[in-house]
């Protein structure tokens, strides 16, 4: 017969389709982006759909 | 929506990896251009409200707070299929896939922006900056190939895309296109992929520290 211990235990546990709990220990994104501090160049001058170049970055 | 309403950390993203990467595929390619509008807004922002709204079906099912880096990939990656920022300069023919595999690079790079946070952290806080830099110019992420392969006679990058591009059609009834992409199963996928890339990852950083050791 096939192996199947790791189904057979899974199905043991109790049900559990309730919400994850295991998503808290990962970092802010927004301190992870910060070391992209000095990356950004000033001029992103990209063809846009309406036929004008434009920069594409954000400005606050 | 004025940029004022874009989170900070939406602006980052946008900045430092979005839009670094548009401008990169519009720069080598004329073909490529950007919309300027999806709807009413700017694609900054209707680009924002989408990852919202993929944020808020992932976290539904959540107890925390905070989207891991494999749900925010893999929300990102969503939110870039459903609103195709890239198109034909002109009514040039761009790849039909063209968004699905701007979604999943940029999903990638997302994965990468915290591995590289990762990494940093045993690092002497004078040295961050730099290698930091290094390893955003010099490490690119890896999908398997077909030396990998087990039984495909395709290369996974192509069966990938192709999953994403199927995940939405057109339905015959409403006549609308109908997005069906799963955020669960691919954030899954995205964390394969990080497992496949940490070791090419290290190696990668290994080899600045024999240019630059770290005392």
């Amino acid at each position: 017969m096939l192996a199947v211990g790791n189904l057979l235990e899974a199905l043991s546990e109790k049900e559990n389709t309730q919400k994850y709990k295991d998503c808290n220990d990962d970092h802010d994104f927004g301190k992870v982006l910060e070391y992209y501090n000095d990356s950004a160049q000033s001029d992103y001058e990209t063809m846009c759909s309406d036929g004008r170049k434009r920069n594409l970055l954000l400005n606050d | 929506m004025k940029n004022k309403q874009l989170s900070d950390t939406y602006k980052m993203l946008y900045n430092y990896v979005i839009a670094d990467i548009l401008f990169q595929i519009c720069d080598k390619n004329d073909d490529y251009c950007v919309k300027y509008y999806v709807g009413e807004d700017k694609l900054p922002s209707a680009l924002w409200k989408k990852i919202q709204e993929y944020e808020a079906k992932a976290s539904a099912n959540m107890s925390g707070t905070r989207l891991d880096r494999h749900k925010l990939a893999s929300c990102i990656c969503g939110a870039i299929i459903e609103i195709k920022p890239l198109v034909g300069f002109n009514g040039a023919q761009i790849p039909k896939n063209a968004n699905e595999i701007l979604a999943l690079y940029i999903g990638l790079n997302v994965i990468k922006a915290f591995m590289m946070y990762d990494i940093l952290n045993d690092v002497p806080v004078e040295k961050k900056n730099e290698i930091h830099k290094y390893l955003r110019n010099n490490f690119d992420m890896r999908l398997p190939s077909l030396d990998n392969n087990i039984c495909d006679s395709q290369e996974y990058r192509q069966n990938i895309v192709n999953a994403l591009y199927w995940s939405h059609f057109k339905c015959d009834i409403s006549q609308k296109e109908c997005y069906c992409y799963d955020i669960w199963a691919y954030s899954k996928i995205f964390y394969h992929l990080e497992v496949y890339n940490k070791d090419y990852f290290e190696k990668c950083y290994q080899e600045y520290i024999k240019t630059e050791p770290i005392n």
